[in-house]
């Protein structure tokens, strides 16, 4: 019994450790425009910085205007170099309002996660 | 039947089943991602989903309370738990813990848990889950009769439920971090009596949380500083009432239907790989204690450390399917 927790808590350990980030749950960090902020301007792009890397294909976003229609946004682009945020340009510029942004993020290591929040654009 | 100030005795075993059951809190835990809703690991009860993680160290500090008013014996618990899905929706645990006190010295290992627990029903878009499970504590597994804590030597069942719901549906931005859980158990001794005539009595262990996300708040509400986005606090409180089989009061003593429990506040750091959980636990009455006590946890979520190989369900493990 000992030997078996010695063995476990000592390889969790190595990888806690050691790990780069490329594993685990994607959470939404931070994001452009900010979760719950105000904005001045039309943003050109939405981007969503996560906890974890993640995969392009599957992962992606809809932008949603307040009175419910679609404003359109191109597929996600994960750069090689910023491998945990994706990049979604804007179709359109958005008018005044209230926006919510639903995104759905696969981490590399194929954890599944969404959510959504909302932005507004100042008149 | 005077005040328990031994080490060990059968006499003696309703309070340190009072100790021990309260110090066992913390061993069992595990985080659940539910929709957008991850609950974490928490110190007083079990989280309400199944999980590949490893619990270890988790650490309880009380000291007990005598029936005179003066102060008990300090009673500390070092537990563990491993716990390994077998299916997305069932998952097998086994744990234990190593106990010891001052006031009298004494120390032991508790019996071996394991158990079954299975997700009845979970539902993404309220971020709502409830399972259930069987327990069992295995008789004589632990420390010998002969230590100074030794372990039970018979063999307890528990049935258990547990509901978790966060509230990302609330209509009101500042309530949608807000979650809570709950957990409900009977436990059976196996055994009514022991060798010297004293009982081990049934008991029913309800205890619940009231969490504040926000990790929660951050990723869907309003970003909140760097230094507070993996932060849960939370409100806790966990309870054990015997309501079978129990022994007549004994002069002296606390009255043997006694409700015994704690509550405290509770703050959890949630990281990729690991979460850290501490709690200060307030006695409810005498019976439970006599000062605050403190429980902590370090818990490795096996599942984001190995996701292609021990931290993935024995068998169904499929993509978009983890927890």
């Amino acid at each position: 019994m000992r030997k078996f927790y010695a063995l476990h808590f000592a390889v969790a350990l190595a990888f806690a450790t050691a790990s780069t980030g490329a594993f685990a749950h994607a959470l939404l960090d931070h994001a452009s425009p900010g979760v719950g902020s105000t904005v001045s301007g039309s943003p050109r792009e939405i981007a969503l910085s996560f906890t974890q890397n993640l995969v392009a294909g599957f992962s992606g976003a809809k932008l949603v205007a307040a009175g419910g229609g679609a404003v359109p946004l191109g597929k996600a682009v994960v750069a090689p170099g910023e491998p945990q945020t994706m990049h979604l340009s804007v179709g359109r510029a958005l008018k005044p309002g209230g926006y919510t942004v639903e995104w759905h993020a696969v981490s590399v290591d194929t954890h599944r996660t969404s959510g959504a929040y909302r932005f507004t654009v100042a008149p | 039947m005077t005040r328990c100030s031994c080490a060990w005795t059968p006499r003696c075993a309703p309070r340190f089943a009072v100790l021990l059951a309260l110090l066992a809190g913390a061993p069992a835990q595990a985080h659940t991602i539910v929709g957008d809703r991850v609950f974490p690991a928490t110190l007083t009860i079990d989280d309400p989903g199944v999980n590949d993680e490893l619990a270890l160290p988790a650490f309880s500090y009380l000291t007990g309370s005598n029936f005179d008013g003066t102060p008990g014996p300090i009673s500390y618990s070092l537990g563990w738990e491993y716990s390994k899905t077998l299916t997305p929706s069932l998952a097998f645990s086994l744990g234990s813990a190593f106990n010891w006190q001052r006031r009298p010295s004494a120390q032991g290992w508790s019996n071996l848990e394991t158990q079954l627990k299975y997700v009845f029903w979970e539902d993404a878009k309220s971020e709502s889950i409830i399972a259930g499970a069987l327990s069992e504590d295995w008789a004589s597994t632990g420390s010998p009769q002969s230590a100074s804590l030794p372990s039970d030597p018979f063999t307890t069942l528990t049935a258990k439920l547990y509901a978790g719901k966060g509230f990302g549906d609330a209509s009101l931005d500042w309530a949608r971090p807000f979650a809570v859980t709950g957990e409900v158990d009977y436990a059976a001794p196996t055994r009514a009596a022991n060798g010297d005539g004293s009982l081990n009595p049934s008991a029913l262990t309800y205890g619940a949380t009231l969490q504040y996300s926000l990790l929660y708040r951050n990723s869907h509400v309003e970003e909140v500083p760097e230094a507070f986005r993996k932060l849960i606090p939370a409100f806790e409180a966990y309870f054990t009432t015997p309501v079978a089989n129990v022994a007549p009061t004994a002069p002296g003593n606390f009255p043997a239907h006694t409700t015994t429990g704690v509550f405290g506040p509770s703050l959890y750091y949630v990281g990729a790989y690991f979460e850290v959980g501490v709690m200060a636990q307030i006695p409810v009455n005498r019976a439970s204690g006599s000062h605050v006590g403190a429980l902590a946890v370090l818990d490795f979520f096996l599942d984001d450390i190995f996701p292609d190989t021990l931290g993935k369900p024995l068998f169904a493990a499929a993509a978009g399917a983890h927890y």
